[in-house]
C-alpha cells in the first residue's frame, strides 16, 4: 500500500471510528437521518420493482399450483352457492314455521302446505300439497303468514287439496270493521271482493281493516280479509257497499297455511 | 467542459450513482433470494484493477450508505469495507498479480468470508450461524462470478 493510500485508509478508518464510537452525537444522528432522507425515495422505487419481479417470478414458478389452487376455489365457491342457496331456503321455511308456532300459541292448530298448482287465467282457486293423509278435510280454511285470510278448502284428494279463494263467488264471510266496527258480508265476485250489506246509516272510513266476525259460524273470528278501497251509496239501495282491497293477491303465496282446529 | 468541471461531474455522478446502488441493495436484492453485497463486489473489483483509492472511498461511503438500514452500529459496515479494502490492497501487492479466473474466484470467496467473519467479530460475536447461514452458499457462488463478469468487460475494453 502506497503511503498516501494508508493516509486516505487511515483517515477513513478513524472517520469510521469516529462514527461508531460516538453513534449518538447529534451530528452524525443528523447525517444519518438526512442520508436516509436521500435514500428513502430509491428504496420505496426499488421496493416496488422488487415487490412486483418477485410477484411474478412467484407466479410464474408457481403457474402449476394456481392452476389447481383455482380449480379447486372454484369448486368450493360453487359448493358456497349451493349452500347459501339452501340456507335461503331453510330461512323462508323457519320464518312460516315460527309464524306457525305463533299460531299455536293462540290455540289455533295449522298446516303448512307449498302451492303446487295455480287456476288458468285467474285467481280463484290453487291447489296444495297436503291432502286427506295429512288430516285436510273440505271447507277448512287457509290463511297466509299474515293472519289473512286466503281461502277454504273446495275439494280434498289423498296428496293434494284445492283450495277456493275468496276472490270465488260462492264465497260468503260475516265480517266487521275493525275501526268504527261496522258490520256485514264479504262477497267474491271473481276477479275482486266487495264488503256488503252494510247498514244505510253506516258508512266505514277508506282504509279501515275488515276481519271476519266469525258470526256465520264458518269463517273463524278474526281474521283479516281486506281494507276499505272505496264506499258506494246510493238512494235507491237499501245498504251501502265497499269495494275491498285484498291486502296480497292469491297468486302471491307459495306457501299457505290451513287451520286444522281452532279451539 | 474543462477538466475541473469535468472532475465535479464525475464526482456527483458517482455520489448518484452509489446512492441508487445503495437503495437497491437495501430494498431489492436484500429482501430478495440473491444473496450479494454489491458494495463488497464494487470494492474488490476496484482492488482488482489496481484502483486503490477509489477502493478506499467506495468501501467508505457505500458501508456508511447500507449501514442506515443495518442491525449493526451505524459505521460498522464502513469499518469493514475499509479493513477488507486494505487486506485486498496488501494480497494484491504480494498474490493477486494476475488477474487469473483462479485468482478472481479467490478473491471473491476469500471477500465474502471475511466480510461475514469482520461482521460476526465487529457485532459482538453471538451465534456464528447467523451469519454463515444458507444465503451465504448463493453469495460465495455469485459473488467470483459478477466480479469475472465485471473484470472480462474492463480486459475487454482496455
Amino acid at each position: 500500500m502506497k503511503k498516501s493510500e494508508f493516509t486516505l485508509w487511515l483517515f477513513f478508518l478513524l472517520l469510521t471510528a469516529l462514527f461508531i464510537f460516538f453513534g449518538q452525537n447529534r451530528v452524525i444522528s443528523s447525517l444519518q437521518y438526512y442520508l436516509g432522507g436521500i435514500l428513502s425515495p430509491i428504496e420505496i422505487i426499488s421496493n416496488r420493482a422488487g415487490n412486483w419481479l418477485f410477484f411474478w417470478q412467484n407466479a410464474i414458478s408457481n403457474i402449476k399450483s394456481v392452476k389447481e389452487s383455482n380449480a379447486r376455489l372454484l369448486l368450493e365457491n360453487l359448493e358456497l352457492y349451493n349452500k347459501i342457496s339452501r340456507l335461503s331456503l331453510l330461512e323462508e321455511e323457519n320464518a312460516l314455521l315460527r309464524e306457525q308456532a305463533d299460531l299455536r300459541q293462540k290455540n289455533i292448530f295449522t298446516r303448512l302446505a307449498n302451492v303446487i298448482g295455480r287456476d288458468f287465467q285467474n285467481n280463484r282457486s290453487f291447489l296444495i300439497d297436503a291432502g286427506a293423509n295429512d288430516g285436510i278435510a273440505t271447507n277448512m280454511i287457509v290463511i297466509s303468514k299474515g293472519k289473512t285470510i286466503i281461502g277454504r278448502i273446495d275439494n280434498v284428494s289423498y296428496g293434494t287439496s284445492k283450495v277456493q279463494t275468496i276472490l270465488d263467488t260462492q264465497i260468503r264471510i260475516a265480517a266487521v270493521t275493525t275501526t268504527s266496527n261496522i258490520s256485514g258480508l264479504v262477497r267474491g265476485l271473481g276477479s275482486s271482493i266487495i264488503f256488503d250489506l252494510i247498514a244505510k246509516n253506516k258508512k266505514p272510513e277508506t282504509g279501515e281493516l275488515i276481519t271476519s266476525s266469525g258470526t256465520d259460524g264458518i269463517w273463524p273470528k278474526g281474521f283479516i280479509i281486506g281494507k276499505i278501497k272505496e264506499v258506494t251509496s246510493s238512494d235507491n239501495e237499501v245498504f251501502n257497499t265497499a269495494n275491498v282491497e285484498l291486502l296480497a293477491e292469491p297468486q302471491d303465496f307459495d306457501s299457505v297455511f290451513i287451520i286444522i282446529n281452532q279451539q | 467542459m474543462n477538466s475541473r468541471n469535468k472532475k465535479i461531474f464525475s464526482i456527483i455522478s458517482a455520489v448518484v450513482f452509489l446512492i441508487i446502488l445503495a437503495g437497491i441493495q437495501i430494498s431489492f436484492i436484500n429482501p430478495s433470494f440473491i444473496k450479494i453485497n454489491l458494495f463488497l463486489i464494487l470494492v474488490l473489483y476496484l482492488v482488482l484493477i489496481k484502483q486503490n483509492k477509489p477502493a478506499i472511498i467506495l468501501a467508505w461511503f457505500g458501508g456508511i450508505l447500507i449501514g442506515i438500514n443495518s442491525f449493526s452500529n451505524f459505521g460498522v459496515n464502513s469499518l469493514v469495507l475499509l479493513i477488507i479494502a486494505a487486506i485486498f490492497i496488501v494480497l494484491s501487492k504480494t498474490t493477486f498479480l494476475n488477474l487469473t479466473t483462479k485468482s478472481i474466484v479467490l478473491v471473491g470467496i476469500s471477500g465474502v468470508l471475511f466480510y461475514h467473519l469482520l461482521t460476526w467479530a465487529l457485532t459482538g460475536g453471538g451465534n456464528l450461524f447467523y451469519f454463515f447461514n444458507n444465503g451465504i452458499l448463493v453469495e460465495l457462488i455469485l459473488t467470483p462470478i459478477a466480479l469475472k463478469f465485471f473484470l472480462s468487460f474492463k480486459i475487454r475494453n482496455a
